[in-house]
């Protein structure tokens, strides 16, 4: 091993392998930064270019993307309350009230310095430990998998802010979207009410970006026309970097605890940057001091989330680079990468090419040196993108959105998704419904079902699928992790009894959210039992308890709903809910005339619209220019990234 | 070396084929049904720089993944049948999934074959410490203990799957049949011992050496890089599965155009370093032409209709 590394270490004493090193670490944190881009994207496009490089100077260029996806999904996660990529959906969770408070910068340091840290224990581990633990990502069978999609579950109490019962009802929502679509084992189709396009399902990217940031546009920029997007002015100053890069020194044990739930995560198969975050973020709220501060913003919020996600990406290598089996979706691109270099993953990786190998590995490292150099002096300039006034801010990220969700899976049903995603998020914040976990409920839903129904099949095969299920020592382990987190609340409750309910700041008129979501949940699960009758068992079954399940949760709450009614005001005045009217009204025919219109021409008319109607001095010939001029700006330069440079085939008019 | 024979290739096969005049004109979109940086997708980065010099304009790759490639078949039979937009197919999938499925939103006589460039015959692998040494052993255990050998394979109505059918069939024997999301979470779970045995391709089971052992391959003659390996036809049963991967364009593409393709694919496909790397990985390079390619898809849809309609 000491001589692979030495080996490996010389070919980075090639200013060349550097250089492509940190432009590749550059490039990450672009395509992590912009919602609707990848690692996986990224290094999908980059792997061409590497045919003709030098296997370590290709492999390290994409080393440095990976690495550097993995921090720039923080950015618009912290920015604007968008995850760049779904590992970065918990960074959102503190991120975005920091920002609010006015201390993005601190923010942006603390997630470029949780993942340069995380990024190193995992490649410390990755160095030295790859073959051992290989072997236990090889121990994940289906019924681990279910364990840890019901493990992911239990953060709901963490993430539903002390409100189960509403957490609980969102998630099942969330588990039961995750089954439209074709069903990932029995291939069957579900719920798509006949539309060959929802096949597909629903993508979890364009999910998240209207899930997230619409309904934050629609509300405090539509509706209450706040003048900068996170409400505070943000001042970038050094000191600000050493001040957090000093608080987060002082925290070991929550840099350790992240890294390594991170690295377990990526080990496994198949699991990715998501999950590891929000088990980490979880953990970070379970076991830190003053949790109350969680949610509201904390920097120790954000360092688990990322810390986590970085540590994530070397432990997804681990087992790619000892047996050939892909921890993550970048990482499968990386397989193919090493796989075109002749190079064949398992023992020939770290004795033929132990040189190239070792390179990777310190690679990695220094990309997350890089990702540290790049997010710290890049967070003067990145944080002061929230001090444009939100009227300028507004439109761009809009057409983004609507661009981020086309151009993921290039389908035009993902943007309306986005859009119905926006509007539901909208919807559950008004009723004062946590929105996170249905998106944890989507993210798991896959995890859950498959290791069920595979679990069913096996189980079956060898007599007993309960026994199957249960008596292995990773499920063990799982089942009892899932009982510790399940009970934790009641513990705590037991510990320090609750203050009383101090929901009754409500007002007499309003709407019954009990009442509405009670109803919601019953008819949703209907829907979900009626349309998948002709299902077979195994495509069946997952469809049929969750439905169960929420249809319980459903009548619960309606019956609360009439017992203790809790009344709530959906828009604070006529103004406001005219205005978010207004602006729903006017995406819809954005997307209405892209097909028709072509990307270009209707992304320019949106553009100018939402410009004046955000508007509200009067509207003068000098502002309708500035607008048009911005417009032309803005979209052309879009387009013409997203259209030449990336390829991303966006819709022609009609007459093409 | 090499651009002398592309050269006599080229001169060979000019004269056979009446080519479009000024096809292409402007840039041919290949689309890739899968997600970016999967197997099809770097097969096509691969071709893509070779393409471009053959026809003359730029190959830009689009992505429309979903429904196991469905999303991507249904948009490309959607478009001008003109030659401007090709796709990337798999058989059995494009086969399969319009038998499966009631809207798959494309049916299989919609997609023309350009050329199909590679095939990976299937088989069924178990780990080296598995008790069952050959393929009777296994079918003797599984005669006895119906339902209890768990064979994994890559998905639902896939090439693994309509193996496993036909092959139970032919056997007499009922196995458990344990579909994964896809390729590399059934290679993860034979090799956790999660399943018993694996439908795996050639190149699947290649680069795992001596951890593995393959009980028999669904070719009709053994392949080069196991020649000990038995063929389930020389054990008895006629059974062939393999996946091939190719190109096609809408039904109604002028034939000249689609010559022109094919004309450019065989050329990259014949490239002797191409061949070399493919059969290194296990992957069989060919050059099967649309036509003989048509004629693949409809013997196969024969067999495969009345045991996708028996077993749906």
């Amino acid at each position: 091993m000491f001589d692979g590394l030495i080996s490996g270490a010389a070919h980075l004493a090639a200013p060349t392998n550097i250089l492509f090193l940190f432009f590749g670490t550059a490039l990450g944190i672009v395509f992590g930064a912009i919602p609707g881009l990848t690692a996986t994207m990224g290094l999908a496009l980059l792997v061409p270019f590497t045919f003709t490089m030098e296997p370590s100077t290709g492999l390290l260029m994409l080393a440095g993307i990976y690495v550097g996806a993995m921090y720039g999904d923080a950015i618009p996660a912290i920015l604007i309350n968008t995850p760049g990529t779904p590992a970065a959906i918990a960074t959102t969770f503190d991120g975005y009230p920091l920002s609010q408070k006015g201390m993005a910068q601190h923010a942006l340091v603390a997630a470029a310095f949780a993942s340069c840290v995380g990024s190193i224990i995992g490649n410390i581990v990755l160095a030295g430990a790859a073959e051992p633990l290989a072997e236990m990502s090889l121990k994940f069978g289906p019924a681990e998998y279910f364990w840890l999609g019901i493990f992911g579950l239990t953060i709901i109490s963490v993430l539903s802010s002390g409100n189960l019962l509403k957490g609980f009802i969102t998630a099942g929502i969330g588990l039961l979207l995750s089954s439209v679509g074709m069903a990932s084992l029995s291939g069957e189709v579900r719920l798509t009410f006949g539309f060959p396009e929802m096949q597909g399902g629903i993508g979890l990217a364009g999910a998240l970006i209207g899930f997230f940031c619409l309904p934050e546009i629609l509300s405090n920029v539509i509706g209450k026309r706040r003048d900068t997007y996170a409400g505070e002015q943000v001042q970038p100053s050094l000191r600000v970097i050493v001040e957090t890069g000093i608080d987060l020194l002082k925290r070991p044990v929550l840099m350790l605890r992240s890294s390594i739930i991170g690295l377990v995560v990526g080990i496994a198969p198949g699991a990715g940057g998501n999950i590891a975050s929000m088990v980490s973020y979880s953990e970070a709220t379970r076991w830190e001091k003053n949790k109350e501060e969680f949610g509201k913003g904390t920097i120790r919020g954000v360092a688990a989330s990322e810390a986590a996600n970085s540590a994530m990406a070397p432990g997804s290598l681990i087992p790619l680079l000892t047996l050939g089996i892909p921890g993550s979706p970048p990482a499968a691109v990386i397989l193919g990468a090493l796989m075109l270099h002749g190079m064949q993953p398992g023992n020939d990786l770290f004795a033929v090419y132990a040189d190239v190998t070792y390179a990777f590995i310190i690679g990695l490292m220094i990309a997350s040196i890089a990702v540290l150099i790049l997010g710290t002096a890049g967070s003067f300039i990145y944080a002061r993108i929230i001090n444009v006034p939100s009227r300028l801010l507004a439109p761009l990220i809009l057409v983004m959105t609507v661009l981020g969700s086309y151009a993921i899976r290039n389908n035009l049903l993902d943007v309306w998704v986005m859009l119905i995603f926006g509007i539901i998020g909208l919807i559950l914040n008004r009723l004062k419904f946590e929105p996170a976990p249905l998106v944890l409920g989507i993210i798991l839903g896959p995890y859950i079902e498959n290791g069920l129904v595979q679990s069913m099949m096996i189980g079956g095969a060898s007599g007993s699928v309960l026994s199957y299920m249960t008596l292995r020592p990773i499920s063990l382990f799982l089942i009892a992790l899932c009982l510790i987190s399940a009970l934790w609340p009641v513990f705590m409750a037991w510990r320090a009894p609750a203050k009383t309910d101090t929901v009754n700041s409500t007002s007499e008129s309003g709407l019954n959210s009990d009442r509405i979501m009670g109803i919601a949940s019953i008819t949703i699960a209907g829907i979900a039992l009626v349309f998948t009758q002709e299902l077979s068992l195994y495509g069946g079954v997952f469809v049929y308890f969750v439905a169960g399940a929420l249809g319980v949760l459903g009548t619960v709450t309606l019956i609360k709903g009439f017992v203790k009614p809790e009344k709530i005001k959906f828009f604070e005045s006529t103004l406001e809910c005219n205005r978010i009217l207004l602006g729903l009204g006017m995406l819809s025919l954005y997307l209405v005339l892209i097909p028709i219109l072509g990307f270009l021409i209707s992304s320019l008319i949106f553009y100018f619209m939402m410009s004046i109607s955000l508007r509200d001095s009067a509207i003068t010939k000098k502002f309708v220019l500035i607008a048009t001029s911005q417009a032309v700006l803005v979209v052309t330069g879009l387009y013409a990234l997203f259209f030449y440079v990336l390829q991303v085939p966006l819709p022609a008019p009609i007459w093409e | 070396m090499r651009s002398i024979m592309k050269g006599l290739m080229g001169l060979l096969l000019l004269p056979t084929l009446a080519l479009a005049d000024g096809y292409p004109e402007k840039n041919v979109v290949y689309q890739i049904t899968f997600n970016p940086g999967g197997g099809s997708d770097i097969r096509a980065r691969q071709q893509q720089p070779e393409l471009e010099a053959d026809l003359g304009v730029k190959i830009p790759i689009q992505y429309k993944p979903g429904g196991g490639g469905s999303l991507g078949w249904a948009e490309l039979v959607k478009k001008k049948p003109d030659g401007y937009f090709m796709s990337g197919i798999n058989i059995p999938h494009i086969i399969l999934q319009p038998l499966a499925r009631d809207n798959a939103g494309y049916k299989t006589e919609q997609i023309e074959p350009v050329i199909l460039f590679q095939q990976i015959p299937f088989g069924i692998t178990v780990m080296a410490d598995s008790p069952f040494k050959t393929l009777e052993e296994m079918i003797a255990y599984a005669k006895e203990n119906p339902g209890a050998v768990t064979i994994g394979g890559s998905g639902t109505w896939d090439a693994t799957h309509i193996a496993h059918l036909q092959f139970e069939k032919m056997a007499g024997v009922k196995f458990t049949y344990v579909p994964h999301k896809g390729g590399k979470p059934k290679q993860t779970a034979l090799l956790g011992g999660h399943t018993m045995a694996s439908w795996f391709g050639v190149s699947e089971w290649l680069p795992y050496g001596d951890k593995v052992r393959n009980l028999a391959v669904a070719t009709e003659e053994p392949v080069e890089t196991n020649p000990d390996l038995a063929t389930f036809k020389s054990l008895g049963y006629d059974l062939y599965s393999s996946v091939y991967h190719g190109v096609g364009v809408p039904a109604g593409t002028p034939p000249e155009v689609v010559a022109r393709l094919e004309q450019s694919f065989t050329k990259i496909a014949n490239d002797p370093e191409v061949r070399a790397r493919k059969l290194k990985d296990g992957i069989l390079p060919i050059a099967m032409s649309g036509a003989e390619a048509k004629a693949l898809i409809n013997a196969r849809k024969e067999v495969w209709a009345p045991i996708v309609d028996e077993f749906k």
